[in-house]
């Protein structure tokens, strides 16, 4: 067989979060210090594809990525086509403690982008003890709303083109292209309203 | 980047490019096959009246001109302009809402139309900054 598997596997597990049962995504790469990687707002685990095919850290970590519910391959709760989604502090905090939990992850580096860089400074405030290090990439512990985020989902507007449009303005213009793209399509794929309901977490 | 300051009519003989630019550009006008609307450039103090159909610009008309509607309006003063074609963008510059969230450029009007073509509109208000650069490789 000619096929080279990348070194990442991945797996679903269904874990209770807001009290409810949830299917969620994990995926995982290398061995080592457990490093527990969040994603941005509107995007999903494949955002730190790159880190789990680097041998320089994989030789060293075990880098794990997981998707909230309502991204990527987790799914939303049942029920939830008559709800609006909203992530809160309390509800992000909660998935990434039970995601740690339940893989018996001891005292694991965690890591996230943009609001998951948010998080590590709450997580770092309020659950210190869990972990052994936090790494805030692009984090900001204060954002100021600067736009009607109202147009990330309307009937009359394309939710995901909108996101990745509005997301487009945060990639450098050094950025090769296919990476660009690479990392838009997450956006693009985002569900309906689920870019906006992170954003909440920002209010 | 050092960059030359355009002035009012060289930012609006600028965007008079962009009927022959866009329209060159298969992909970006298929992007805008769904839009045709009419807006509003405003190069400093002059003001541009830009109509699109199914993604093609088919003209774009120095103004002021009196009673004539548009949907949305796009201003910014010839510098942020000038900043905003360079091959290489300062950050704030780079990006039309970036330039919006700065402070450099006011949009206004019924944003429905930019909204529903975002990646399309900032394409096309790029148009001469990837003219630039394509010449400056040549």
């Amino acid at each position: 067989m000619s096929i080279s598997f990348e070194p990442i596997t991945g797996r679903y597990a269904t874990l209770t979060l807001d009290s409810r049962p949830c299917r969620v995504y994990i995926e995982e790469a290398g061995s080592g210090i457990p490093l527990l990687c969040l994603h941005t707002a509107g995007a999903d685990s494949r955002q730190f594809r790159h880190l789990m095919l680097d041998r320089a850290v994989t030789d060293h970590f075990r880098v794990i990525a997981f998707d909230l519910p309502w991204h990527g391959k987790s799914l939303p709760p049942e029920g939830y086509e008559n709800e609006e989604y909203r992530l809160t502090t309390e509800s992000y905090a909660e998935a990434i403690l039970a995601v740690a939990d339940a893989l018996e992850l001891e005292r694991p580096v965690l890591m996230g982008c943009s609001m998951g860089g948010r998080i590590v400074l709450h997580m770092g405030a309020h659950h210190a003890a869990r972990f052994r290090a936090l790494i805030g990439l692009e984090g900001a512990d204060h954002q100021t709303p600067w736009y009607d985020t109202a147009w990330l989902d309307r009937a009359d507007v394309h939710g995901g083109e909108i996101c990745a449009a509005m997301v487009s303005g945060l990639v450098a213009p050094q950025s090769p292209a296919r990476y660009r793209w690479e990392t838009l399509w997450g956006y693009l794929q985002s569900g309906p309203g689920v870019f906006r309901g992170d954003l909440y977490f920002y209010r | 980047m050092k960059h030359s300051t355009l002035s009012d009519a060289e930012v609006a003989a600028t965007f008079e490019r962009l009927p022959a630019l866009v329209n060159a550009d298969a992909a970006l006008v298929r992007r805008g096959r769904w839009c045709s609307t009419s807006f509003l450039l405003g190069a400093g103090s002059l003001p541009l009246h830009v109509t699109i159909a199914e993604g093609k610009v088919i003209e774009v008309l120095r103004g002021p001109v009196l009673m004539l509607s548009w949907r949305f309006a796009v201003r910014a003063d010839a510098d942020a302009w000038s900043r905003f074609w360079q091959p290489l963008p300062e950050p704030g510059f780079h990006d039309l809402l970036a330039m919006t969230r700065f402070g450099r450029a006011v949009i206004e009007g019924d944003l429905q139309p930019l909204m529903a073509n975002l990646r399309y509109f900032k394409e096309v208000l790029e148009a001469p900054r990837r003219a630039a650069a394509s010449g400056a490789s040549a």
